[in-house]
Order: C-alpha cells, then structure tokens, then sequence
C-alpha cells in the first residue's frame, strides 16, 4: 500500500492541529520541570508547519518537501525543540529523497531515521526523559511490524502502543538533558512534554483518540 | 546601562544597516534580510566558499571578516546568539560558486545545532559543506578535554589562511586541511577586568571587584580559570604565555603571528604594554614573531580586558598569513 503526497500532508495537518489545541496542556507540564513555554513553541512551530502545508502542497520529491516543512517548524519556533523536530524531519525526508510514493518500509525507515536524527542533534538517548521515549520505542515496534509482515494499519497501531507505553514509563524517571536538567529530582513523577507532544500527535496521524499521561501504567 | 542606542531590539540591525551604508561595494545581504551577509560580489564562481556565523557583540568577529581573501559570507544572530539554521542555508546558497562550502566557527552549543541542519538541508540541494570548528581557548579545558575548548579569538587566523587558499583556487579538501592546520597550531586566552553589558538585558551578568581579574574568562563571561587581584601586564602575560606553551609547546627558531586583542574596552597602549612582554617572553626562547596583530578582532561589548593569541607558523602557512585580504576591518 503507497501513500500519497496529500496522504502525508493531511496527516501532519492533523498533528498539527492537535498540537496548537495542546498548547495548555503542554505549557502546563513544562512549568512542573522547565520554563513552561514548551506549549507555546510548539502552538507556533505547529502554525508554521500548517502555514508550510497551505502554501506548498505536496511536489514529485517527498523527501525535500518533509525537510522545509520541518524548517518551518523551527523559523516559526526557533528553540531546541523547534530544532530537533526539524531534524527528525529532515532525516525522514533523507530517507525518501526523490520519491513521490511512500509504501510502509519507507514510512519505517523514515521513524527510525526521525529518531537516530534527534539522538545525534540532542546529545541524547532513549532514558533521558525527553522526546525520544516516545519517539524511539515507537520506531522500533513500527519497523519490527513491518518486517514481521503486517500491514501499516496494524504497525501503526503497535508503534502508537509503544509510544504510550515509553511516555509513560518515563514518568518516574529524572530528566537528565536539557532545560529540565537543571531542576533534576523535580522531574520524576512528572510527564514529560516531548512524550506528550509525539504520542499526542502519532494519534492525530492515526485517527486514535487522545490518551492520558498515565493511561497504560497498572 | 550608558550605551550610544536608540532602541535596544534594534542594536543588531541598526548596526547592520550602518555596515552596509559604510561599506557599500564590499558587502550586501541575501534574502531581503540583513543578517545573512555575504560579499558583494557573491558567489565567485570556481572558488571554494568560506562563511561563519554567530551571536552579535563580537566585532570585528565575525562579519568583519566577510571580503576578498578571506570569508564569502556570515550569518548574524542576536548579541550572543546563533543566528538560525534558515539563514546560514540562505547565506550557504548565495556565496557557492560551485566548489563547495567550508563552514569556520566557535565551538558553541546552539551554533553547532544550526549550522548542522543548514549543512544537512544544502547537502540536499547538491551542495556540499564541511565543517571546521574553533576551539581555541585554552583556558576553557585541560588538553585532555580540548575537544570540548571553546572557540575565541584565534579563528581570525583561520578564517585568514583558510580564506587565502582558496583565494589561490585551492580545492575543498586542501582549504579544510589548511583551516584544520591553522586551529591545531593556534592557542588563545584572556583575561576579563570587568563584565560586559547586553542592551536588550540593560545590566552586567556578573561583576568583578574594583581591584579584580580573572583569567581565562570565555568572550560571553562563561567563568574562567582563576579569579583573583589585579595583575600587572607583565606578570598577566607570564601566564597566559606559559599556559598556552605548556598546550602548544615552542622552540627555539619558531616562527609565530601574534595577536594581542582588546575585549572592548581595553586602551590600544595597554594592548601594546602587554605585547611588549609577549615579545621579550618569546626573543628570549629564541621564537621569532613572523607579524604581530595588535587591535581589537574578537571583541566581547564594551568588556574591559584582553587576549593572547600564539599561531605556530611553518613555510606553508606564512604565505598564506601574508596573502592580500580586503575586508572592512582587516586587510593585509
């Protein structure tokens, strides 16, 4: 099964959206371990990226398109987070350079690349608290699917399992990069926003209902 | 705060747009925005191209190396800050004359990230870029850590030789080998007499006592090495020198350039009562002192103090070093 330009595009207007209507939310959580502004960034690099994807639908090289669109998100939102999701943007774009289709092997591709990109631009590692628990698990359990030989419905199912799972298997833990770093012992027991922001938006992309921080935790 | 402003939000593009009235044939900027500078003669076709970029507040660092001989372009952030990924791509575009691209700068957390990403967005667009980081200040870690050394003033001589490589038609390869000679044979480090002031923030980030120093203090007032009474010249440019050769040994019959910058707000003839012992120091270990570069290249605001820079010369890099440049603030 191949997935269009506009398939892509409705799908990160989707994200896009959720995450504008998540600024609260995220402010909120980000004031409990950093500088409570991570809402905002996103609300304004999630504006730019819908801003992007108004004015320039989808051409013949995918992979071109998903790394400016990604630099959109970060001149609308110019911060470490605004930097990282343009990398994972960019790596994802690397990976399917020149292609106007996507099949399912791809779209693995483009999450594992998504996240090694976000490991090497911040310094960081799944277990840090950041982004990458969500992001990581979920790429993995995507491309074991896939290579499993199920189909993109059922992997995309699995990858949003394991990204819940890792949001929230990161709740105790201690941030041990960024912002956050500094204010140390208070981030245990605390959601992290980065976590929040992917699974937030994978279930955008995918049509799931909107889950709580917690929610998969016994 | 007493600066000569008229709007603190506009010290940057005030200060731009000066630069560009004062130096109209040399300079201009692409992309309609003012900080993204490249020559006015961009890009030299055949020639591989040199930029920088970095926080504002550095003058003549970093943009006043922009011109013939040396770089072809530099994206300009807010004082202290990196300027954006999207600028430095936008600047990469402009100044590529079809050899490629060679990025020089200090070895700054948030630089590093922006300029990564413009490097991977032109990679792209078939334009390749390479990568030579300064991390010349000795001060900001041991040798055994000097990978993680901050970048100061000491990139002037590779934005220099650098630039004069591929002035002479030199390829990607060899101007990237030649900058990466340049920085392993060049050590910096200064001394801090007082803090300095950003106009958006109106106060010093840190004070020094009326009769303090600190040595080793990093051009954005990240903490030095050691703070404690105010020295005299001499026994100022006793360490420095001897710290930077305990990194960079010397021998008798070495050749080096010199520069001994003032941070801002440091007279000329203080910065000439200290190369004064940087040269006794240096004659009496039998190295000679090929050029010496007395002024202010690497500037921290109105920060009073001064550097110490040593670049260890052989017969490739003099010519180089004494190759014609043409910028608004440096020529040789």
């Amino acid at each position: 099964m191949d997935f269009t330009g506009t398939a892509i595009a409705d799908a990160l207007t989707r994200a896009a959206h959720r995450l504008v209507a998540l600024r609260d939310r995220l402010n909120a959580l980000d004031a409990a371990m950093g500088d409570g502004d991570s809402g905002l960034t996103a609300e304004k690099g999630a504006t730019g990226l819908l801003e992007f994807l108004a004015a320039n639908p989808p051409p013949a090289d995918l992979g071109k398109w998903l790394a400016q669109a990604g630099m959109a998100y970060n001149r609308a939102a110019p911060s470490t987070m605004g930097a990282l999701v343009a990398t994972a943007f960019m790596r994802a774009g690397k990976e399917v350079q020149g292609k106007a289709l996507l099949d399912a092997p791809d779209l693995a591709r483009m999450l594992l690349a998504a996240s090694q990109g976000i490991q090497e631009r911040g310094k960081a590692q799944p277990g840090d608290k950041t982004i990458l628990d969500a992001l990581h698990p979920a790429a993995e359990a995507f491309s074991a699917a896939i290579a499993a030989g199920e189909g993109p419905e059922v992997a995309g199912q699995k990858a949003l399992e394991a990204a819940r799972r890792g949001r929230d298997a990161a709740i105790p833990l201690r941030s041990r990069v960024g912002r956050a770093n500094w204010v140390g012992e208070r981030t245990e027991g605390q959601p992290d926003p980065g976590t929040v922001l992917f699974v937030a938006a994978l279930e955008a992309v995918l049509g799931a209902e909107p889950s709580e921080p917690g929610s998969t935790r016994a | 705060m007493k600066k000569i402003l008229n709007d603190p939000k506009r010290f940057v593009d005030e200060m731009l747009e000066g630069l560009y009235a004062a130096h109209p044939g040399m300079l201009g900027y692409t992309g309609g925005d003012l900080r993204c500078l490249v020559r006015a003669d961009a890009p030299v076709q055949g020639k591989v191209a040199l930029a920088t970029g970095g926080g504002s507040g550095h003058l003549p660092v970093f943009l006043g190396y922009v011109g013939r001989g040396m770089l072809d372009g530099c994206a300009i952030g807010d004082v202290f800050q990196s300027p954006s990924a999207d600028q430095m791509l936008a600047v990469t575009r402009q100044i590529h004359g079809g050899k490629g691209v060679l990025y020089i700068y200090g070895n700054y957390g948030g630089d590093i990230m922006n300029f990564d990403m413009a490097t991977e967005m032109a990679s792209m667009e078939d334009i390749e870029v390479r990568t030579v980081l300064v991390k010349d200040d000795v001060a900001s870690a041991p040798a055994e850590r000097a990978e993680t050394r901050r970048g100061v003033a000491g990139m002037v001589f590779a934005f220099k030789t650098a630039g004069a490589k591929a002035d002479q038609g030199g390829s990607l390869d060899e101007v990237e080998a030649v900058a990466q000679r340049t920085l392993a044979n060049t050590r910096t480090m200064g001394v801090a007499l007082g803090p300095c002031i950003l106009p958006t923030v109106g106060k010093p980030g840190f004070t020094l006592g009326e009769d303090e120093m600190e040595l080793g203090m990093g051009i954005h007032g990240e903490p030095g090495v050691r703070r404690g009474k105010l020295e005299t010249a001499d026994q100022i440019a006793e360490q420095i020198l001897a710290t930077i050769t305990a990194d960079m040994p010397l021998n008798s019959g070495d050749r080096v350039a010199v520069m001994v910058n003032g941070l801002g707000a440091t007279p000329l003839e203080e910065l000439y009562i200290l190369y004064r012992r940087v040269h006794q120091l240096l004659a009496d270990q039998g190295v000679s002192i090929h050029r010496p570069f007395i002024g202010e290249f690497a500037t921290s605001m109105e920060m009073p103090g001064a550097s110490i820079t040593l670049f260890k010369l052989d017969d490739e890099l003099i010519p180089l070093l004494d190759h014609p440049a043409h910028t608004p603030f440096f020529r040789v």
